[in-house]
């Protein structure tokens, strides 16, 4: 009996614990698959985390809707491309600049919430990403429009070439951390637990001292602000960067790897960006085993039927887990909990 | 801006508008039952083409009989989307409702993708002939084709909400889902119910405005937005509302490609909209 | 300089006009009673004073501070907590974060501080958990403290929204209707609850049904009727009142 008490009261230190863990599989991770492509993906996955972390802040958190993520992810690739190939200015440099050009203009589209909200706000935010995609197009001069943005130079850190996979893994990854630990931080803290409250009843909040507006106003920010990063941090490891990655498209797949992650957790925002970004290369990798005949082979290549399991795969598990897989677990352990007392009273 | 010219954009605003329209009916009509956007309404206009374009080609159907035939697929695909995909989150939250109707928008994308062509198909207009003019603007004979089904279809639906019993059931049940119970309407069979409607009238769009976008491609996307978006402008809790908010904005459209920019016109449109939306939330046409 | 002023207050909905011309003076140290009959628009003045409805004219002013212009959240800074008729308990936060949440209107850390947890943040999350575990004792919620809010029975969630409006450090602390739903052994209890708050230093001022606490507990009573003061005074003065008698009653 104590011993579960003991435990209940420890769960802080357990989930720091557990943190440390995983955050150290992640760092060892590309000490045992050197394989380059693996690399590849994990750290375009480590960039859309840092994206979806934001974005859960905004949606899971603080109960505000956008399907423009992309449009800022977008803003802070092109303006760090366009700041280091243009400009010659420095990898950091331009990912300060992202951060602070995305940031300002996430405050122009929280000023929309404080009047807008539900699927009004998704509309204006929604609108917004059209608007970025459409200028990515058009103003063909500064992004070079459909066939993309051409040559940009792999950055470098104090002198330091982050010319590979390997590198870039470590550099991507340790933002996360880094966005991993502040947004942790946030959600525990008394600016967390306002947005818990705006998300929930926001009229009560004005009698608790808490001004929703602000709040609203500063994570549209902070969020905006993350997937600028993400945006800088993609165009320098890309050395090219076309429209299509930052389309309305990808917004709402940001959507869907927040929800099915879990909504309002950190390790929610991380788990589904790495489900819903590894299955496809999974399928991937099925249809080209050898187990499979060529001729189906050169049918699943040929279409898009790994897009067709995809959608079935984010079905089953909405459909399944409607809490995400983080809301599951923590169901599971619920129960876990419920039944290990049931049997120490039984003991007892 | 001669009067041929204000004729022309109004000829054309009003042929996308009404398929706009007809979208926006679709995500109305789903907005009262559930409360949730459908991602999905776009693709099932995609799909609405290309099944009237094999209904013709493949079976040899005449266009009425393709037409009603799609209509019918229509409302069972979306009878069964809502039983696999709505039905088991309609009590969670309207969020986990909006992500299944992406993935069932992704689904049947790549569906239409992998059945048909992944590029879009020529797809015969309803009657043969050149454009007809009127007092120097040009239109369409689809346009007129267009325009008079989505009208019918309005009036229908007016009709069908206000004067039968199950159009009303489903009013009352979306009003009020818990009095609706209580007289005994089921709300599952009225969600239901609102999504064959809407699988109906995405199949209507997708056969009418075949002709002029051509069966099938990425279409899907963008007409789902446009006529979201005309919706919201409009309010989507009215009827009158959507439809007006969506003729609107496909004027709004034409104006601005013919004088502004052709590139930049979904830019500058949905720049309108959001000004729109900040001065006046719950919609242009919204009624209390 | 009284505590609280309201001057020919009034608001209308649509063609109903529930405060009338209302003035109002709270001195400092009182427990203040509104009663009125049902829909006399008593909650209405307390959405009026709080923040949450605009008056169509009339000015209210705390401790000098003029406060028509200020917005919910700067009143309850300047020291008016509340509560409401339902405890409006945010349903995913235990006992505990219900009441550390009344604790935002004067702690001041921001983003950056708490992102990066830097002493002063640390600082005040202390402050913020010493103060909610002493009103937690001091309401005795010490057992369901770690429980899920909305899991508690009704009359232990009223008592955690009173926690919570305490916990802003409140000058005046209007309660509206905190009997309502509660039994009789929890309703004894609110009374010594109430009168130890004003003890504290705390002005009460509270809506009531429940005559038999608003007589034992109050210094004084005012009585709306549509949306009019129609009597004030103390509860001895008040039950000898004949428009009150008769509002309640109706004229004979």
């Amino acid at each position: 009996m104590r011993g579960i008490k003991e435990l209940a009261m420890n769960r802080n230190t357990y989930s720091k614990v557990i943190d440390f863990m995983l955050f150290l599989i992640i760092f060892l991770f590309p000490l045992f698959d050197s394989n380059e492509y693996h690399l590849d993906v994990a750290v375009i996955i480590g960039i859309y985390c840092i994206i979806n972390i934001g974005l859960n802040l905004l949606l899971g958190n603080t109960g505000q809707i956008s399907i423009g993520q992309a449009a800022f992810f977008g803003i802070g690739a092109y303006c760090s491309a366009v700041l280091t190939t243009n400009l010659h200015l420095t990898f950091w440099l331009s990912i300060c600049f992202a951060a602070i050009l995305t940031a300002t203009l996430g405050i122009s589209v929280g000023l929309t919430s404080l009047k807008l909200r539900g699927h009004y706000l998704a509309m204006a935010t929604l609108g917004f990403g059209i608007i970025a995609s459409t200028v990515y197009v058009e103003w063909t001069e500064l992004t070079g429009g459909t066939s993309g943005f051409l040559n940009i130079p792999a950055p470098s850190i104090f002198g330091f070439q982050l010319d590979n996979e390997f590198k870039y893994y470590y550099l991507v990854w340790a933002f996360v951390l880094l966005v991993f630990i502040s947004t942790q931080h946030l959600i525990n803290s008394r600016i967390g637990r306002a947005l818990q409250a705006i998300h929930e009843r926001e009229i009560t909040c004005g009698a608790m001292g808490i001004n929703p507006a602000k709040y609203k106003l500063k994570i549209f920010t902070l969020s905006a602000a993350y997937a600028g990063i993400a945006g800088a941090l993609f165009a320098g490891f890309q050395n090219y960067i076309s429209p299509e990655s930052f389309s309305v498209y990808s917004s709402i797949i940001f959507l869907c790897m927040i929800v099915i992650g879990g909504l309002g957790s950190v390790w929610g925002s991380i788990i589904g960006t790495v489900i819903l970004s590894i299955f496809p290369e999974f399928i991937r990798a099925v249809a080209s085993s050898e187990f499979i005949s060529p001729q189906i082979k050169a049918i699943l290549n040929e279409h898009s039927y790994h897009l067709i399991a995809y959608g079935f795969f984010v079905l089953i598990i909405i459909v399944f887990l409607p809490e995400g897989i983080v809301g599951g677990v923590k169901r599971l352990e619920a129960k876990a909990y419920e039944w290990l007392h049931s049997k120490q009273i039984v003991i007892e | 801006m001669s009067f041929s010219n204000v004729l022309q954009i109004l000829v054309g605003g009003l042929t996308m508008g009404s398929v706009y329209a007809l979208v926006a009916l679709g995500f109305h009509i789903i907005y009262n039952g559930t409360r949730a956007i459908n991602f999905a309404q776009g693709e099932q206009v995609v799909l609405g083409g290309v099944i009237a374009l094999s209904c013709m080609s493949t079976l040899k159907l005449p266009l009425p009989l393709a037409f009603f035939l799609t209509l019918i697929i229509g409302g069972v695909i979306g009878y069964f989307y809502e039983r696999l995909a709505i039905r088991p989150n309609l009590e969670t939250s309207e969020l986990s409702i909006i992500i299944s109707s992406i993935a069932v928008a992704i689904i049947l994308q790549n569906s239409i993708a992998v059945i048909w062509e992944k590029d879009p198909m020529y797809f015969p207009p309803f009657t043969k002939g050149g454009s007809l003019e009127f007092m120097g603007a040009y239109m369409l004979r689809q346009s007129l084709w267009i325009m008079g089904i989505t009208a019918a279809s309005v009036v229908a639906l007016d009709r069908f909400f206000h004067q039968t019993l199950l159009g009303k059931a489903i009013l009352a049940s979306a009003n009020n889902s818990e009095a609706a119970r209580l007289v005994g309407i089921s709300p599952f069979r009225m969600v239901s119910c609102s999504f064959i409607l809407s699988g109906c009238l995405g199949a209507i769009a997708g056969s009418i405005v075949a002709p002029l976008t051509f069966a099938g491609g990425p279409l899907g996307t963008m007409i789902a937005i446009k006529g979201f978006a005309g919706g919201i402008l409009g309010g989507l809790s009215s009827s009158r509302g959507v439809v007006l908010g969506a003729l609107l904005l496909g004027i709004l459209e034409f104006f601005i490609a013919t004088f502004i920019s052709e590139g930049y016109r979904d830019a500058i449109a949905i720049f309108i909209l959001l000004i729109a939306l900040m001065l006046k939330p719950e919609g242009l046409f919204a009624q209390e | 300089m009284a505590l609280l002023k309201t001057r020919d207050l009034v608001k209308n909905f649509g063609g109903i006009r529930a405060v009338n011309l209302l003035n109002l003076t709270m001195e400092e140290g009182e427990i203040r009673s509104l009663i009125g009959p049902n829909g006399a628009g008593k909650t209405t003045v307390f959405n009026l004073i709080s923040g949450i409805l605009q008056p169509n004219s009339g000015t209210i002013d705390f401790q000098g501070v003029y406060l028509n212009k200020l917005r919910p959240h700067e009143r309850c800074q300047l020291g008016i907590g509340r509560t409401f008729q339902t405890p409006h308990m945010f349903s995913r936060m235990n006992v505990l974060e219900n009441i550390m949440l009344g604790c935002h209107s004067w702690t001041g850390t921001e983003i950056f501080e708490n992102v990066w947890r830097l002493p002063k943040a640390r600082r005040e999350e202390d402050d913020i958990v010493r103060t909610s575990e002493e009103i937690i004792s001091f309401l005795e919620l010490s057992e369901e403290k770690d429980n899920i809010a909305n899991s508690l029975p009704f009359g232990k969630q009223k008592m955690v929204a009173i926690g919570r409006a305490l916990a802003s450090k409140p000058k005046l602390l209007l309660l509206d209707e905190p009997c309502a739903g509660l039994n009789e052994s929890e309703t004894e209890w609110l009374c010594e609850i109430l009168l130890k708050i004003r003890k504290k230093g705390i002005n009460v001022f509270l809506i009531e049904h429940d005559m038999g606490l608003v007589m034992k507990v109050s210094d004084t009573i005012v009585v709306v009727d549509y949306g009019k003061k129609i009597a004030e005074g103390t509860p001895a003065e008040i039950v000898e009142n004949e428009r009150v008698i008769s509002a309640y009653l109706g004229s004979p």
